[in-house]
């Protein structure tokens, strides 16, 4: 079976920095994925590159296998995403800006509906469907990002620190969405910060260093954070006696 | 070549919530509508006053001709800087809100994203162009002018309008190469002066944004056939944006 998302031989130059080198990476059906890494490691750079909003210098992107570059735009209508801001209007109202977002993957919103009412209650943005955008704080904010991304039943959803803002009771009730996601068969990548919460939601965790997978960890029992810690140090003590 | 339909709501339902489309459509009625109405009073009621003897060297006679000629120089400038603030503004707010990364993997391409933003932009300078050439020849009527000939002036004005509209859109060109609003304004205050210096050396005729003006205002060294050039211009803006916004790339220039 193909995977949903395949990243491939990756390499990405940017302003003479090489950002990405020789990045590989898969989702498979109905797994949740994570990438960590410290700052600069080129963790957004692989979600843009996923998104086909960055063209690599070399390698694949492949989704459902099929090439992305170029891909139709009806590829896309599947996937869901939140990369670096919620890309929410503040001059139209939340539930308008989900609408949109749910018009643009080619659905009809009122076939949606139902889907964000679920959505805005779990996540507690009931309230806050029908004020404007500039009203809402940032946390809330996120959470209209959210809705965009995963009303229309993602079959791919690329999520870039999707619980950041939020609060304990919305982190809980996001967690609880991916993991029905992913049990219906989608796939999700996402990055995060917050190692508690990657080793709660994802089924495996790459760790991006320097702009490569330097290894795959398996969260289970295991301290993720530790893991993390020791792989990149060993990695860096690797590089200083090359 | 034709954006899919929800896009084009989407884009239209953006721009027209907009502050800034509102902003720039009222300055545009007030201060078309009070300086033509205002001028041409002065000129023909009072040219004897310092304001009466300036707003009479820029019309070309009294009656609607003139009256024309005054309410197009108004509108030629209130449109142009308001059209390409709004067409700069549309186009480079999602670089510089960063939304940008919201049309990306959707179901819909980014190039007919790009052209129903122009499209929602053309669709709002005609609208606005349409009630002030309509509060332009009420305001005309009001001042004494025969209703008789209000229809032809106020096609003129609308012709002069759409033309100005149209021309204005390689500011979309450069919001989107610039990845910014700023730079789209920019250039039409650039636009703007460059037009007002070359028409006040005579050399309006062979700029693309002062044409419809000059032709609105009965000018005989701009035929009709001349509007050709702005639309022209206005159809390289509209391909050199859809073709930008295909190839845009988030992070690479």
């Amino acid at each position: 079976m193909t995977a949903a998302l395949t990243l491939s031989g990756i390499q990405v130059r940017l302003g003479g920095c090489e950002v990405l080198r020789g990045l590989d990476l898969e989702l498979s059906h109905g797994q949740i994925r994570a990438l960590v890494g410290l700052n600069g490691a080129g963790k957004t750079t692989a979600l843009r590159v996923a998104l086909g909003m960055l063209r690599p210098d070399a390698g694949h992107v492949l989704l459902h296998g099929q090439d992305i570059w170029p891909s139709p735009a009806e590829a896309w209508c599947r996937v869901g995403h939140m990369v670096e801001t919620p890309a929410a209007y503040p001059e139209l109202t939340a539930r308008a800006n989900i609408d949109n977002a749910i018009m643009l993957h080619g659905m009809d919103p009122s076939g949606c509906a139902p889907r964000v009412a679920q959505l805005s209650r779990a996540l507690g943005m009931e309230a806050h469907l029908d004020q404007p955008v500039r009203r809402l704080s940032l946390g809330t904010r996120q959470k209209v990002g959210l809705i965009s991304a995963l009303a229309h039943e993602p079959s791919v959803a690329v999520l870039d620190e999707p619980t950041n803002g939020l609060d304990p009771l919305a982190v809980v009730a996001f967690r609880d969405e991916l993991r029905r996601l992913a049990g219906q068969g989608s796939s999700i990548l996402i990055t995060s910060h917050h190692f508690d919460e990657l080793a709660r939601v994802s089924d495996a965790v790459d760790v991006l260093h320097h702009g490569q997978v330097i290894a795959t960890i398996t969260p289970d029992e295991r301290d993720l954070e530790k893991v993390f810690f020791d792989t990149v140090l060993a990695a860096d003590q690797q590089l200083q006696e090359i | 070549m034709t954006p899919h339909a929800p896009v084009l709501r989407i884009e239209s339902r953006k721009l027209y919530a907009s502050p800034v489309a509102r902003t720039a459509a009222c300055a545009v009625l007030i201060m078309a509508t009070a300086t033509s109405a205002g001028g041409y009073a002065a000129a023909v009621h009072a040219p004897g006053t310092d304001m009466g003897r300036k707003a009479a060297a820029m019309i070309s006679g009294q009656g609607w001709s003139g009256y024309v000629s005054l309410a197009a120089l108004s509108l030629g400038v209130t449109l142009l800087l308001a059209a390409g603030i709004v067409a700069a503004w549309a186009v480079g707010r999602e670089f510089t809100d960063g939304t940008i990364v919201g049309l990306f993997a959707i179901g819909t391409s980014r190039a007919a994203v790009a052209r129903a933003k122009l499209v929602a932009c053309l669709g709002w300078g005609l609208a606005l162009t349409l009630v002030q050439s309509v509060a332009s020849i009420m305001a005309g009527i009001g001042l004494g002018l025969d209703p008789a000939g209000a229809l032809h002036a106020g096609l003129t004005l609308t012709i002069s309008g759409f033309c100005l509209v149209c021309s204005v859109l390689p500011i979309a060109w450069v919001a989107t190469h610039w990845r910014g609003y700023l730079a789209g304004i920019g250039a039409t205050l650039a636009v703007l002066v460059a037009t007002n210096l070359t028409s006040g050396f005579g050399l309006g005729r062979y700029v693309p944004w002062a044409i419809p003006t000059l032709w609105a205002s009965g000018d005989p060294t701009v035929p009709a056939v001349a509007l050709v050039i702005p639309l022209a211009v206005g159809l390289l803006g509209w391909c050199a944006t859809s073709s930008a916004w295909k190839r845009i790339q988030i992070g690479r220039s």
